[in-house]
């Protein structure tokens, strides 16, 4: 087993799903129930009632003849298709705790939702451009193969988020993505998100960032060099240096946060202290 | 403010290095971050130009030349001027003496003493004269009117408690002319005891613990049948009742110990008896840890008593025969003129109206009414002279000078004598020591006054026995610390000298005759040696702890002069005069600090 996903993960992964299955179908779910109306109510099978379940859905009428409850299940919402893309430039793999860790474990969990739910999985690794994929990965067999992806996963050079977007091939058709990025890319982000939305994308950004990177833990004269770039600039650490810091923090958060508003994108900004119940809580919400 | 080593400012040049290391590029430690891209943001709003602008926000350059300038200042020696800084001249007084010794006040009051002392030195302002005085047996002055402190510095070290008594006038008439001299002159006083001197500001920082104290205030010693009976008196200077362990050593070895009960401030007689006859050196001591060591032991030395042969050659004189039988140590013989030539053997030879052609060649000689001889001359006779009141030494005690001298003779004093008794008319009586052996020769026949019918005659004959005839040592009883003592050595001694307590050897004689001997500052037995023809003879004396006036530690009890000085505080004495130095030596380290945590924590 790997250092990436331990026994840790994989129990809680379990429970994870567990507890999300009504979310989802609540959450995303209701997304997609309108990409074919025809079907959404077409009955599939029946099952018996076990608790948590939505008693609303129980059937009356073969409680009547049988006096048990049965639920029905329904097709409708277990064809979306998920993509998951994954930045993987050098300054994903950063910070304490590690970005890429935290952003591979998610893109681990939101791919065993998905396919616990029958939806299919599309993982997609972007650096300048679309670097690796795994494609339309069905049911929860295939899981082995997104933590075999995420596992050799490669990090290095530098972002270009609507060029990645773009190379993805991504099939024109109503579905899911989920952007991971630390969003210090060089195209532009808004781009990104005009592709996908055009492709009929519902768009999740999450937004990972490392604890460093919101309070810069910096003093004295210090060279601060780009990981991606190699570039560097020379500062010397004053509190006022730090304050203007955060300013533009601030800014370029609310800024992202706007354009995701009015785009309708769904704007997750996360920190790798930050638990991966917490993380997909507010992904599923 | 005066600065003592200004050429320690020449450091403040070091300020504009400072500033130059800072404009140089300064070097950045590495860094690594995710991206720049935030970064580049904060830079382009605050991005400057200018290397000066750069150094105007730099708390850590503005510290460091905050801190480099006062460790200049510092290092210049900076003095606020104070009633001090215009004295000009300091005499600092040590009292040295044994009570100084005390351990009461860590580690002892002379070590704080000293350190006190050099304390205010070293603030006292550049160009001040300093004058250090030790306060011993005698006051002596160390360091005369010295600007160079680190000198003083060195004496005020290197000064040791003496075994002694503060000579407190001596201090003070030493004082006063001085300020005489240089009026203005400040006067600091460090001891345990003030210092009376009248019309002088004596500063005085006192140095008492009030310390515990138990002593041997006396010893001495009596013959009986018994053999040897002695006295000591343990004193306990401590406010509570003691039970002291007290021991007596003859010839040092225990010969007896007594458990003694001491009230407090009391003295108890303690007395020991059947002390072996021929012992000859007693030692009494209390076992028992105190603030001041000196004083826990008393010596006394036992020497045996010889009688001297005094031989009289006279036609008759009962008034001589008297006087000698009052003096216990003297074994009278007599004859008349004609069995006066070739006498040997005697301690004293008294001649009354006679001298033989040659002289005894052993002893020492007493001479009245001398005829013409060849060791003196003497012209004629005077009637009824004018005596004149003298004040030799060997007239002590003689106040009644009431008495008349009918006839006398006409001498001259010769070279190695001086007068004892004048008289308008010439010398009545002279003595000296020609060769190593004393004469003293009276002008008249003692039929010839009313002299010898009045209290005079016996103390002074008494004075003279002593001088004539050989004890050795005199005043042994009250020997003290630094006290001289003439030796009246053996005529026939080559060769004599002193062992003291240490174990050094001490030459006394040659030349003859011995120059008192000065070197008592230790305590303990004193050996006199002497060499003759017949061999060597021994002679023991003791010097004591002067415990009456030092050994009493409590301040209260100590016997302060009258119109002393308000005791003054170290305190009050140092406020007068401090260097800026070590205040600016701890801003340096406070800025060091903070400098320290302006780099640890940011800004």
């Amino acid at each position: 087993m790997s250092e990436l996903f331990d026994s840790e993960f994989l129990k809680k992964l379990q429970r994870l799903v567990i507890n999300s299955r009504i979310v989802l179908s609540e959450g995303m779910g209701g997304n997609r129930k309108s990409r074919s109306k025809g079907s959404s109510v077409e009955f599939s099978d029946y099952r018996e009632y076990a608790a948590s379940d939505d008693f609303r859905r129980v059937d009356w009428n073969a409680y009547g003849r049988f006096e048990k409850l049965y639920i029905k299940l329904f097709m409708e919402e277990r064809e979306a298709p998920v993509h998951v893309f994954l930045d993987t430039s050098k300054s994903m793999d950063w910070g304490e705790p590690n970005k890429s860790v935290a952003s591979r474990r998610l893109a681990a969990v939101l791919s065993y939702i998905s396919l616990s739910n029958y939806d299919t999985v599309s993982l997609t690794s972007i650096g300048s451009r679309m670097e690796e994929s795994k494609a339309s990965l069905r049911g929860k067999n295939s899981f082995k193969e997104v933590l075999d992806f995420l596992e050799k996963m490669e990090y290095g050079g530098p972002t270009d988020l609507y060029a990645a977007v773009r190379d993805s091939g991504l099939k024109s058709g109503r579905g899911i993505s989920i952007l991971i990025s630390d969003l210090f890319s060089q195209g532009s982000l808004e781009d990104a998100v005009k592709y996908l939305q055009f492709r009929k994308q519902e768009v999740f950004l999450c937004h990972m960032l490392a604890p460093q990177e919101v309070n810069p833990e910096i003093n004295a004269s210090l060279r601060l060099v780009d990981i991606e770039t190699g570039e560097y600039r020379d500062i010397t650490a004053t509190s006022r240096l730090v304050k203007a810091y955060k300013n533009v923090y601030h800014k370029f958060i609310a800024s992202t946060e706007a354009m995701c508003r009015r785009r309708g994108v769904n704007y997750i900004k996360m920190e790798t202290t930050m638990d991966l119940d917490q993380m997909i809580k507010m992904v599923v919400r | 403010m005066t600065f003592y080593s200004p050429w320690s400012l020449l450091f403040l040049l070091t300020v504009p290095a400072i500033i130059a290391l800072y404009l140089l590029k300064q070097r950045h430690r590495e860094h690594t971050v995710s991206s720049l891209y935030l970064w580049q943001e904060v830079l382009k709003d605050m991005e400057v130009r200018s290397p000066w602008q750069k150094l105007k926000r730099n708390i850590l350059m503005l510290l460091q030349i905050a801190a480099t300038i006062l460790l200049s200042l510092a290092l210049s020696r900076p003095f606020l001027d104070t009633p001090f800084g215009k004295a000009g001249n300091v005499i600092v007084v040590m009292d040295t003496s044994m009570s100084m010794q005390a351990s009461d006040v860590a580690p002892s009051r002379l070590e704080a003493a000293k350190r006190q002392a050099a304390g205010l030195i070293s603030d006292l302002p550049p160009g001040t004269l300093v004058t250090l005085i030790s306060m011993g047996g005698s006051a002596v002055i160390e360091e005369n009117l010295s600007s160079d402190r680190s000198r003083v510095l060195d004496r005020l070290k290197g000064l040791k408690a003496t075994y002694g008594t503060a000579d407190r006038e001596d201090a003070a008439s030493l004082i006063q002319s001085m300020v005489k001299q240089y009026p203005g002159t400040q006067v600091v006083l460090f001891g345990d005891e003030a210092l009376d001197s009248p019309g002088i500001d004596v500063k005085f920082s006192k140095l008492s613990g009030n310390g515990a104290n138990y002593a041997v205030t006396l010893l001495s010693h009596t013959r009986s049948k018994n053999g040897i009976s002695v006295l000591s008196r343990i004193a306990n200077f401590s406010p509570a009742e003691e039970v002291l362990p007290v021991s007596l050593y003859a010839d040092g070895r225990v010969f007896d110990a007594k458990n003694v009960r001491v009230k407090p401030r009391e003295t108890v007689n303690v007395y020991w008896d059947s002390i072996p006859e021929n012992s000859r050196q007693l030692e009494c001591s209390i076992d028992r840890k105190d603030s001041l060591d000196a004083d826990n032991t008393a010596w006394d030395a036992v020497n045996p008593v010889k009688s001297a042969r005094v031989m009289l050659v006279s036609e008759k004189n009962v008034f001589i025969e008297k006087a000698a039988a009052l003096v216990n140590s003297i074994q009278l013989f007599k004859t008349d003129f004609p069995g006066a030539d070739n006498l040997k053997g005697y301690d004293l030879y008294i001649f009354d109206g006679y001298l033989p052609e040659k002289l005894p060649s052993d002893g020492n000689i007493m001479i009245f009414n001398p005829p013409a001889n060849s060791l003196f001359t003497v012209s004629g006779e005077v009637e009824l002279p004018h005596v004149e009141k003298s004040r030799h030494e060997l007239l002590a005690y003689v106040n009644d000078y009431s008495f008349v001298v009918g006839r006398m003779k006409k001498m001259a004093v010769p070279r190695w004598a001086e007068t004892v008794l004048n008289s308008r008319e010439g010398p009545v009586i002279f003595a000296g020591s020609p060769d190593n052996r004393r004469i003293a020769v009276f002008g008249f026949d003692l039929h010839n006054t009313d002299m010898a019918l009045k209290p005079v005659f016996p103390i002074m004959m008494t004075n003279f026995f002593e001088w004539l005839i050989p004890s050795e040592v005199k005043n042994i009883e009250s020997l003290y610390p630094g006290q001289s003592i003439d030796f009246n050595l053996n005529p026939k001694a080559e060769e004599a000298r002193v062992i003291t307590p240490g174990g050094e050897s001490v030459p006394v004689a040659p030349p003859f005759p011995a120059v008192a001997f000065t070197r008592t500052e230790g305590i303990g037995q004193y050996l006199l040696e002497q060499k003759t023809p017949e061999g060597k003879s021994y002679h023991y004396f003791s010097v004591n702890a002067p415990s009456e006036r030092e050994s009493n530690l409590a301040s209260d009890g100590a016997a302060s002069p009258a119109g002393a000085q308000a005791a003054v505080s170290a305190g009050n004495v140092a406020d007068s005069g401090f260097s800026l130095q070590s205040i600016l030596l701890c801003l340096v380290l406070l800025l060091l600090l903070i400098e320290w945590w302006v780099y640890s924590y940011g800004f």
